[in-house]
């Protein structure tokens, strides 16, 4: 009989102990690349999202553009614009950033997109970023201004009143542009036979326009804006009535906005007021409006007839429903009356209406929204 | 001293003993040389990750910013692109002398451009030996549909300030611009802010280098680069289409460009088989170009 002998050793907790680290190795490595492969989809999840957030965040800024507000701005860098983190709708990144004004009808959107690391990450915060820029441009209310005043029906002139096309930059006016700027004409009508006492007070290429083409869609639709459409983008609706306009301050010294009755400062190019173009819409398409006085610019959009007198003077473009009647008034930039009654209209002594392109470019730029620039709009910014 | 507790191991527990320990030591070991091959794949499939994930970053970035319609695309291949590829945006703070009367002529003009230091975007500062210009035209400001871009050749570049009271500093760039037919040499037709790109012409293409393996590169006026690889033999192809998304030829009707790069390890990696092979992997972009002409 062999005795059992109780000390016998052996090496299964050695070959135990190797193949754990083996499999621990194995499953290690099994977890580090699975680890990796999801951060590397990841970190490209991240600036995908973070550019689709910045892209459409431009596109927001461009949808939402508000006229009155940013087409007031000075130019950089005396001001900017700033546009506000907004979060996307499932909080999953938010986009915010700048916009900068480069001249009268350019601006830079410069947005950042920004993916959120989680859903309680804060805002602009962590995650991917990606800068998109835009440049985009003041898109023109094309008014189709061929003459210092198009009309419909009679037209009677009388006194010293003068109606001209030659083209004219408002007294004390500085930095227009006057690039291709060529003399229109004094008078665009229908019938010219319908305008009396033409001459010697009519000026322009010609003097006179007889245009068949001269019909009521040209008073509602310019280019891809019709006349409610301009309406709507009103600073001041006023019903018909009689009023007298000049620009007012407010305490600091700064132009007072918000008095429906200051509609700019055309006449003191250097004053507080000169850069406010409001766009101004008087309701009431069977009323008649009396401006007695003193001044005013921007846009004037008339739902009924127009009378103008007491020396007042408006710098840019007015368009009329109804009919004109002035004695010693003075229009800067063009009229369109349409005279949908084809009623007698007067613009008697003291009257001038002198064609200017800065005074309509001005007015349409502060009214206009803006749309990319024809080309090389976009660019990816760093 | 009982005799037995003396006992030593019999031959043949000692040949078992070593026979087992053969065939742990020898598993142990293929573990080991299959973990280390395992890494080294991984490792060799992780770079090629990378680089077809860097194609998929690099090239679209300098596609998005084309315009096509406007030339930026200067010729076109299965496996080759010359371009524009824009580095720097800057803005005038002044606007530019212009006029027949003043420089060179009717279509060309010799001036001087104020570009300020801030705003300033882009990847470095303008290089006169690599970069000519590209300077928004204004036209008439009242409508839209005369706006473009004036080319420019850079002729010299000087420190510089903006005009009081915004007195920024930066560059003073000398250029020759040559207008565009329907463009006028005329004062104002590029004002103060206007935009400015700067861009150098490049050629994305396909090489073979002095190593025998295939690498997608860069060249410019500096040279030949490389910028992502290797690649396999086929590993970088170029497909264009029109605005409509159907196949075109036309660089100058180019509104989508579809990349596809084939990278693959730089060593080779034991496959399925067991044979040492290239491993490869790929991927598909399709860029639109932001930048066409819209009307």
């Amino acid at each position: 009989m062999i005795r059992q002998l109780p000390d016998q050793r052996g090496i299964a907790l050695g070959v135990a102990l190797v193949a754990l680290v083996v499999i621990g190795a194995l499953v290690a490595g099994t977890f580090f690349v699975g680890t990796q492969e999801q951060r590397i989809g990841e970190s490209q999840r991240r600036p995908l999202r973070s550019f689709a957030l910045a892209e459409g965040g431009v596109h927001e800024v461009i949808g939402s553009w508000r006229p009155e507000s940013i087409n007031t701005r000075a130019i950089y860098p005396v001001d900017s614009f700033r546009v506000p983190g907004r979060m996307a709708g499932a909080g999953s990144g938010s986009s915010g950033g700048w916009v900068y004004k480069l001249n009268r009808t350019m601006y830079l959107v410069d947005i950042t997109g920004s993916d959120t690391v989680g859903s309680t990450g804060p805002l602009l915060a962590g995650g991917a970023r990606q800068r998109i820029g835009a440049l985009v441009r003041v898109r023109p209310i094309d008014c189709g201004i061929a003459a210092a005043l198009t009309t419909q029906g009679p037209v009677s002139l009388a006194g010293d009143a003068m109606v001209g096309g030659d083209p004219h930059v408002p007294p004390g006016w500085t930095d227009c542009d006057t690039l291709a700027d060529t003399a229109r004409a004094g008078v665009r009508t229908r019938d010219a036979a319908q305008v009396s006492g033409a001459a010697g007070r009519t000026a322009g290429n010609p003097p006179v326009l007889e245009d068949t083409t001269v019909t009521g869609s040209i008073f509602s639709r310019f280019g891809d804006v019709t006349y409610d459409e301009l309406a709507a983008r009103a600073n001041v609706v006023l019903p018909a009535g009689t009023y007298t306009t000049q620009p007012s301050f407010a305490a600091d010294g700064s132009c007072n906005r918000t008095d429906v009755l200051n509609w700019g400062d055309g006449m003191n190019p250097a004053g507080t007021c000169a850069d406010y173009f409001p766009v101004i819409h008087i309701t009431g398409g069977a009323g008649a409006t009396l401006l007695n006085g003193v001044q005013g610019q921007g846009i004037l959009l008339i739902d009924g007839d127009l009378n103008v007198q007491g020396g007042y003077r408006f710098f840019g473009i007015t368009i009329i429903r109804g009919r004109l009647t002035t004695t010693e008034a003075g229009f800067w930039g063009a009229v369109l009356a349409e005279n949908r009654d084809h009623a007698l209209q007067h613009v008697n002594n003291g009257t001038t209406v002198t064609y200017s392109k800065c005074a309509i470019a001005k007015s349409l730029q502060y009214a206009a929204d803006v749309a990319l620039a024809r080309s090389r709009a976009w660019t990816q910014l760093f | 001293m009982p005799r037995l507790a003396c006992r030593g191991l019999t031959l043949i527990e000692l040949l078992v003993a070593l026979a087992l320990l053969g065939i742990i030591m020898t598993g142990l070991y293929r573990t080991l040389v299959t973990n280390q091959r395992i890494h080294q794949a991984q490792t060799q499939r992780i770079d090629l990750q990378q680089n077809v994930r860097a194609a998929g970053t690099i090239l679209p970035a300098e596609l998005r910013e084309l315009a096509a319609t406007g030339g930026d695309i200067g010729a076109m291949g299965q496996d080759s692109i010359r371009l524009r590829a824009m580095r720097t945006l800057a803005f005038l703070c002044r606007m530019p002398p212009l006029g027949p009367g003043l420089t060179a002529g009717p279509t060309v003009a010799t001036t001087i451009l104020t570009v300020p230091t801030q705003p300033w975007y882009g990847l470095r500062d303008f290089d006169a030996a690599h970069d000519s210009l590209l300077v928004y035209y204004e036209g008439d400001e009242t409508t839209r549909s005369d706006d473009g871009w004036v080319l420019g050749r850079i002729t010299g570049i000087a420190s510089g300030s903006c005009p009081v009271p915004d007195a920024r500093s930066g560059r003073e760039v000398a250029v020759r611009l040559q207008f565009a037919a329907g463009q006028l040499n005329r004062p104002g037709a590029i004002p103060s802010g206007a935009p400015l790109r700067a861009f150098e012409t490049v050629t994305y293409v396909r090489y073979r280098a002095s190593d025998g393996r295939h690498y997608i590169g860069q060249r410019s006026l500096g040279g030949l680069q490389p910028i992502l690889g290797p690649v396999t033999a086929n590993g970088f192809a170029l497909r264009y289409y029109d605005a409509a998304g159907n196949p075109t030829t036309d660089r100058f009707q180019v509104g989508e460009i579809e990349v596809v790069v084939r990278g693959q390890t730089v060593q080779p990696v034991r496959g399925a088989g067991g044979s040492l092979v290239h491993s490869v992997d790929s991927v598909v972009t399709r860029v639109g170009l932001r930048n066409n002409r819209r009307w």
